[in-house]
């Protein structure tokens, strides 16, 4: 393991490196916007330069890769080498799991770390550790966009679905207004988009939104996500009930002055449900009525 | 100014950083109320300072910015975009070294990436855009065009899949004239499979919407003419409350921060927005009726750009130079690029003009019928037009007005003609116009 604290040894002055000899980068007589490489990096590079020309999958070559990556996080050519090499070598790949979760704790945007976790993983086809890997980023950021995207690569690939809810569900109870789960909720229900929810379930999903939804009224997330379910998985009396039930939380209808009343997102929600009914009105329901109804909320709502 | 926006009696970690910064930018901007007579007219972009700034990185970088090495192609394209916006002129000899500098960043096997590393979509991108502003017949004959990327859209070999490769790689083929029907097929179908619940687009299927791929996948189909295989009303409702109510500038995903990039990732979709809706009522299609009021509205688009010109302005400058985040934050030359293209975004109508679109739309798909993508035409790819609209800028026009940007480039208007004329030919375009 490279340690950043030691004190810097030239490759140049290894024994083990004495045998190649290091390619320097040319960026011609006078680049613009040339970058002062700290003299680090910089041997590192000449000598990746080195080894790449040579196509060495060695292990000396694997630790140059890891001290490279150390030093730029974001080098995909490093980490696509970096693979190269762990597949020719065999090495234990349990290891270069232990390496990626100390680099992630350092580095926890960097989009390569987990494209390579991701190819690591498969070449192992084990994601035990993987649950509790994503879950200790998520407790420093419950945002990271990676994570999130990464954990549902794990979840589909090896069918861990079960588990997840109860997981965003405490993630929600920490945070309501964490997006991040509430996508991975619909995720998880739609089991990626490729299931329907059957009638028991929409419906406690609706009552988990309303829930929500009283608790922080000028929070998006559970609006945004009550609209998504209900325009693709909602009936005709399901979008009934989010009209009397938005209604009925803190009377918007009367505009009165709780909370409820003032959020946006209610009204935006409200509105779109009465836009929804008139699509579906035949004239018998009363077509000019629900119009009317719509003009009135939409006039509420500008407000 | 708004109030605050609401916890409900309910702190959560997002509504405690949430407060920190609409608290940092609602004193930001009372101070700037105070300072100027005429209050937010008087804010003026600072043009000296930021091309001072961007000067200083051309000459060069500290090795804290050793980690833009990989993505050293986007350190052309982020200052060189910045002055093009500011109407600066780019010297002789900084065309020159340009161009000799990126041609060292290109790989034998085509494509550009970080010195002597692999060819990378993203690299490939800002070399081309960058080459585009530089605009002289060696910097286009720089550019091997046999070469280009395949259609995989992995960032590079062995790398990730995701909306940014396909629009990186549809833009590279279209300015450079390399569009067929193999690299177009089922671009669109992919990008439609990200669209969320909630209307935006995230990097892949089921993954959270983000204005970042948003923009990228809007602008990806804007080019194939396949806006309609997204649920444009979704994504409208989405894009719209990327707008934060205190701070006037955009946020990229729900209940997130604000952030000065994303006055160019989440602003430049709006014009694309507008276009799709446009396609949908040349359509005859049932028209929403909410989109009426913005059709006729000469101000165009739905968000505010007052309000987001000034936070540009009143909370995005650095007193020395270049532009940033949020105020708490220091500039750097991602922000200024973005932050001046979302400005420059702000400030014009643009839009795809409506002869054109009207013969596009004869033969366009219904929706979700995009797996036979067809390359666009050399007209479609020019329909785009530009206004000024004066209260559309806020501030004197003189400090404050930038370049018209190309909602779909990324660069001034006038760069992408001078691309297009070199790659499909004086006479095509002409013929176009």
């Amino acid at each position: 393991m490279v340690k950043l604290e030691d004190s810097y040894v030239p490759l140049s002055q290894l024994p083990e490196w004495s045998d190649v000899t290091p390619i320097p980068q040319d960026d011609g007589p006078h680049p613009v916007a040339p970058i002062a490489y700290t003299q680090e990096y910089a041997e590192a590079m000449d000598y990746l330069r080195a080894v790449m020309k040579a196509r060495e999958l060695s292990s000396r070559a694997l630790e140059l890769t890891e001290e490279i990556v150390w030093l730029n996080a974001g080098h995909y050519t490093a980490w696509a080498y970096r693979l190269d090499i762990l597949k020719h070598l065999n090495v234990d790949l349990y290891s270069e799991l232990d390496f990626l979760s100390e680099f992630a704790e350092v580095n926890p945007k960097t989009y390569q770390l987990w494209h390579h976790r991701q190819e690591i993983v498969k070449l192992l086809n084990d994601p035990s550790r993987e649950h509790d890997f994503i879950a200790k980023l998520l407790a420093t950021d419950s945002k990271n966009f990676h994570a999130w995207s990464y954990r549902q690569w794990v979840v589909t690939q090896f069918n861990q679905w079960d588990g997840e809810l109860p997981y965003v569900a405490q993630l929600i109870d920490e945070d309501v207004r964490n997006n991040s789960a509430w996508n991975q909720r619909y995720f998880v229900l739609t089991r990626g988009s490729t299931q329907d929810l059957d009638r028991d379930t929409l419906r406690r999903e609706i009552d988990y939104c309303l829930e929500k939804m009283a608790l922080a009224p000028n929070n998006e997330c559970p609006f945004a996500y009550c609209r998504g379910l209900l325009k693709k998985f909602g009936t005709h009396d399901d979008w009934l009930l989010i009209r009397a039930q938005l209604r009925a939380l803190g009377g918007v209808a009367n505009a009165g002055d709780v909370a409820a009343a003032r959020s946006q997102y209610a009204w935006g929600l409200l509105l779109d449900t009465e836009e929804h009914l008139i699509r579906e009105a035949t004239e018998e329901e009363g077509l000019t009525a629900r119009r009317a109804e719509v003009r009135r909320v939409r006039t509420n709502f500008r407000v | 100014m708004p109030p605050y926006t609401p916890d409900d009696g309910l702190s959560t970690s997002t509504s405690r950083q949430q407060r920190v910064v609409e608290e940092d930018i609602q004193q930001l901007l009372d101070h700037h109320l105070a300072k100027h007579p005429n209050g937010f007219e008087g804010l003026t972009l600072n043009r000296e300072a930021h091309i001072k700034f961007i000067e200083k990185t051309l000459r060069g970088l500290g090795s804290n910015s050793q980690g833009l090495d990989p993505g050293r192609p986007w350190l052309f394209y982020w200052p060189l975009n910045s002055l093009a916006l500011m109407d600066v002129e780019i010297a002789d000899d900084l065309k020159t070294r340009t161009v000799a500098t990126l041609a060292r960043l290109q790989r034998p096997e085509g494509g550009y990436g970080g010195p002597d590393q692999l060819p990378h979509l993203a690299a490939t991108y800002a070399a081309v855009l960058s080459l585009a502003i530089v605009g002289t017949p060696e910097a286009f004959a720089s550019i091997d065009r046999m070469k280009q990327p395949d259609g995989s859209f992995t960032a590079h070999r062995g790398g990730e899949v995701d909306v940014r490769g396909s629009y990186c790689a549809i833009v590279i083929a279209t300015l450079l004239n390399l569009l067929t029907p193999e690299l177009t097929a089922n671009v669109s179908t992919f990008i439609a499979r990200c669209q969320t619940y909630e209307g935006g687009i995230g990097s892949r299927p089921n993954v959270e919407a983000h204005s970042g791929y948003a923009y990228c996948g809007l602008a990806t189909l804007a080019i194939l003419n396949s806006l309609d295989v997204l649920d444009i009303p979704a994504l409208l409702h989405w894009s719209a409350g990327r707008q934060m109510t205190l701070e006037g500038g955009f946020n990229g995903r729900t209940n997130k921060l604000v952030d000065g990039c994303y006055s160019f990732w989440a602003g430049a979709t709006f014009p694309l927005l507008e276009s799709a809706v446009r396609r949908s009522w040349s359509h005859h299609r049932p028209l929403d009726p909410k989109f009426e009021m913005f059709l006729e509205d000469d101000m165009g688009y739905l968000y505010d750009r007052r309000r987001l010109q000034e936070y540009i302005l009143g909370c995005c400058q650095a007193t020395h130079g270049g532009l940033r985040d949020k105020p708490e934050k220091f500039p750097d030359p991602y922000h200024t690029c973005y932050v001046l293209a979302g400005l420059a975004a702000s400030q014009h109508r643009l839009r795809e003009d409506a002869a054109i679109t009207t013969t596009t739309t004869e033969n366009s798909k219904g929706p979700m019928e995009a797996d036979s993508d067809v390359p666009p035409t050399l007209a479609d790819l020019l329909s785009w037009t530009v206004d000024v609209v004066d209260e559309c800028v806020l501030g004197p026009r003189k400090d404050n007005l930038l370049r018209a940007l190309h909602p779909i480039y990324a660069i001034p208007f006038n760069r992408v003609t001078a691309v297009f004329r070199y790659f499909y030919g004086d006479d095509q375009v002409q013929a176009c116009l």
